[in-house]
């Protein structure tokens, strides 16, 4: 290691740029779940394209006051096509990306949960899957586990929302869920490219930039409702505001982020905004401002559980573009049987998803009734993706094992495999958000009500449980494996 | 290190193979039939099973509920032709008549005790006593399915029948009623919706006729006056809507389309406003 964590390396305070990312991370999660909040209450009152607009009028403004005026004059001295390609960036995933979404939604259509799943966790993982197939991202497999330990943890969380929750496996709105999905797509592209810009301007000149470029287009399209806004003796322009500011600090937050941890580093912050929601209704049921709590909080704290681990595996795999990484290759026969361990652990794993997992009942309806009864498999389950994770996160240790000036990727992901594992049990009978759509929309409708119900029952895999056995066996012979300078061969390997 | 990806590309490989998976067959046990009640929802008879269909056909695959409105009618009917039976002291057309109510309901009157009476060989009486219709216990009124007096005047905009569509039961707030309608085969639309909201002056609902309608249905949007209300017709994706306020009141009537573009619906709309007050 050559000293602490927060070692000077290369001339780069180490410590404060650890300190930057991880403020950039939580203000990512501050901003998109403040946004979640404001354009939750300001959907079918505001239009989108004028709420949308004005959020990124206010984010440019209060981008350029906090930054003052050595942004604007580092700027000025930024090559123009660097400049552009912030703008243009975040116009993409500023504000193209989020009023596709906000034109999804109506009052309850899809419902918040799905909603915020969809908007902030799948963006998420959409961010990992493309920063691994992006050379200037460059992320380890790592990442990816890790990744879908904190999407799976987020799916827990969100589905214990309410009892039954509205998170559930049917998809009521396919085609808007789908724009949503595809707004992703913008989103990751917009970000890969502010991502490029801020590591050659520095974040502020490229928050400035997005934030200009979003705030541009977003006048240009919201010139049409503008009038009626001004007009509105509504909620309009107080919405627009409070967007505008919870835009600000998104902006700021993942510009800052993706310079220091890359597009995959900084997801973790898209992975934390359901948690801050949740947060926040904990916080008024604890004021009893909107009655007793909806959280059905075991199985919620499992998955936060599992969002965290995830999170933590990912920052600490995560790497800027400009972090080399200096590997040790492990060696020995407890190393050979550990690797062997790992993929036995990670074909368990993908076959358990592929195993029936739960049974799924739906009776009622406000026609003629209806019943019916199917398996639902591993995939379409939370605790399916969770013990897949863990596996993928105990296979990434093993082949990832290297000593390094970074703290050392394999120790948070061996944690993290063990966490999934353990926070899959609560989450046994939990499904995930699926494409059924074939469950009348009657029963989907009223199902919790008295007229129609949806029963989920965990069923005995004993692959899943394989396959959580064998991620235990492979981190406890991974760790003996790594004990001991006897089992270390050098040299020194470069990773990049 | 090439053995390592490659074995990672097994692992990866393996994932993949979950794509495939959705588009293999998977079956869904799901209940069809016939249930019989009477007109106190008690079963008369069923004939229910249980089969495995594909999934995207188990929708079509319902419990019919078919409700004999006049059981009880016809229990009172047997029931009153067994007292005769037994006045007249023909005890075995006595005996068929309530053996069929006892059938169809066990509790009913003195019906069991008298036919295990003939059974047995004692002597029967006739029961006089004046009997309901129908063999109810309760004293509740039956469920309304149609708005009256809690929504008031509002409930006019929703109304039972509309041709080309079965009104389904009725949503009523103390303000507001809405009602959905199920169209009946060949309709264009798939299913359509009335909403009608009390505000306290003309000018209110007018602005909410803007908000609610105009914002929401910005697309194809024409204005017309239909059965002498000044409507408005607008559309967005999926949906159309047709929307005029009468009074304080306003009025909206969406629909979806079966296929195709939403603004094929606007005659339809105009069709079902003519049919409202």
């Amino acid at each position: 290691m050559g000293g602490s964590w927060f070692s000077v390396r290369e001339g780069v305070d180490v410590g404060s740029r650890w300190a930057r990312a991880l403020f950039g991370i939580v203000a990512t999660a501050c901003g998109a779940a403040a946004a979640f909040v404001v354009t939750t209450v300001g959907v079918e009152q505001v239009p989108a394209a004028g709420l949308i607009g004005v959020g990124c009028i206010v984010a440019f403004g209060t981008a350029a006051v906090s930054f003052g005026m050595s942004a604007y004059r580092a700027a000025r001295s930024t090559p123009r096509a660097t400049l552009v390609m912030a703008a243009v960036g975040g116009a993409l995933c500023l504000w193209a990306a989020p009023l596709v979404a906000l034109m999804q939604r109506a009052s309850d259509t899809p419902s918040g949960a799905d909603t915020l799943f969809l908007t902030t966790t799948v963006w998420g993982l959409l961010c990992v899957v493309s920063s691994l197939a992006v050379r200037t991202e460059r992320q380890a497999p790592t990442a990816l586990a890790a990744a879908v330990a904190a999407a799976a943890g987020c799916a827990g969380l969100l589905a214990s929302w309410e009892n039954p929750s509205s998170f559930s496996p049917f998809a009521k709105f396919p085609a808007r869920e789908a724009l949503m999905v595809a707004a992703g797509v913008a989103f990751v592209v917009g970000s890969l490219m502010l991502a490029r810009a801020a590591r050659t301007a520095g974040y502020r000149v490229a928050a400035l930039a997005a934030t200009g470029g979003a705030a541009a287009i977003g006048l240009l399209a919201a010139a049409p409702s503008m009038g009626p806004m001004m007009k509105s003796s509504g909620p309009a322009l107080p919405l627009g505001a409070y967007l505008g500011v919870a835009v600000a600090v998104f902006a700021i937050g993942w510009t800052e982020a993706i310079a220091e941890k890359g597009v995959a580093g900084a997801s973790i912050g898209l992975f934390s905004a359901p948690l801050l929601v949740m947060a926040l209704t904990a916080f008024e049921s604890t004021l009893r401002v909107y009655g007793p709590s909806p959280v059905n909080w075991p199985p919620a704290l499992a998955g936060v559980a599992a969002m965290l681990a995830g999170c933590v595996a990912l920052w600490f795999s995560a790497r800027g573009s400009d972090e080399t990484v200096t590997s040790t290759t492990v060696a020995g026969p407890a190393m050979r049987t550990a690797r062997w361990l790992g993929y036995a652990t990670i074909v368990a794993g993908t076959v358990s998803l592929a195993m029936p997992a739960l049974t799924a009942t739906a009776e009622g309806g406000t026609s003629a009734p209806f019943s019916a009864t199917w398996t639902m498999i591993g995939a379409e389950s939370a605790a399916g993706w969770l013990v897949f994770a863990a596996a993928g996160l105990a296979l990434a240790a093993v082949i990832s094992a290297r000593t390094d000036s970074r703290v050392q990727a394999w120790l948070p992901a061996s944690v993290a495999a063990l966490a999934c594992d353990v926070a899959a049990f609560p989450l046994l009978g939990t499904t995930l958000h699926t494409w059924n759509r074939w469950v009348p929309a009657d029963v989907q409708q009223t199902y919790g009500t008295e007229y129609s119900r949806l029963v989920i029952e965990p069923r005995l895999d004993s692959v899943r449980i394989a396959a959580m056995v064998l991620t235990v066996v492979t981190l406890v012979v991974f760790a003996v494996a790594t004990r001991g300078p006897a089992n270390i061969a050098g040299p020194v390997e470069e990773v990049s | 290190m090439t053995r390592q990806w490659a074995r990672l590309a097994l692992a990866i490989a393996l994932l993949s193979s979950l794509a495939v998976m959705p588009a293999c067959q998977r079956t869904v046990e799901v209940q069809t039939g016939t249930r019989i009640v009477d007109s106190q929802g008690r079963v008369i008879s069923e004939d229910i099973k249980t089969v495995r269909v594909p999934p995207e056909t188990a929708s079509a695959y319902r419990i019919v509920t078919i409700t004999q409105p006049d059981s009880g009618a016809q229990v009172a009917a047997l029931y009153a032709e067994a007292q005769k039976a037994i006045a007249a002291g023909d005890m075995l057309l006595a005996e068929k008549k309530l053996a069929e109510v006892v059938a169809l309901s066990p509790g009913y009157g003195k019906a069991q005790s008298q036919l295990d009476a003939i059974a047995k060989g004692q002597k029967v009486t006739p029961d006089t006593t004046p009997r309901p219709t129908t063999p109810t216990t309760s004293t509740a009124p039956p469920a309304s399915t149609t708005p009256t007096a809690t929504a008031g005047a509002l409930s006019r905009w929703i109304p039972d029948k509309l041709t080309g569509f079965t009104a389904r039961k009725a949503a009523i707030d103390p303000l507001a009623v809405s009602r959905e309608y199920a169209p009946g085969s060949g309709s264009a639309a798939t299913n359509l919706v009335i909403y009608a909201e009390q505000f306290r002056s003309s000018a209110e609902a007018k602005q909410a006729l803007e908000i609610q309608v105009k914002q929401r249905y910005p697309n194809s949007a024409s204005i017309q006056t239909v059965h002498s209300h000044g409507t408005y017709f607008g559309t967005t994706t999926g949906f159309a809507v047709i929307g005029f306020t009468s009074g304080a009141v306003m009025v909206a009537v969406e629909a979806q389309p079966e296929s195709g573009s939403a603004a094929s619906l606007k005659s339809l709309l105009v069709s079902v406003v003519n049919q409202l007050p």
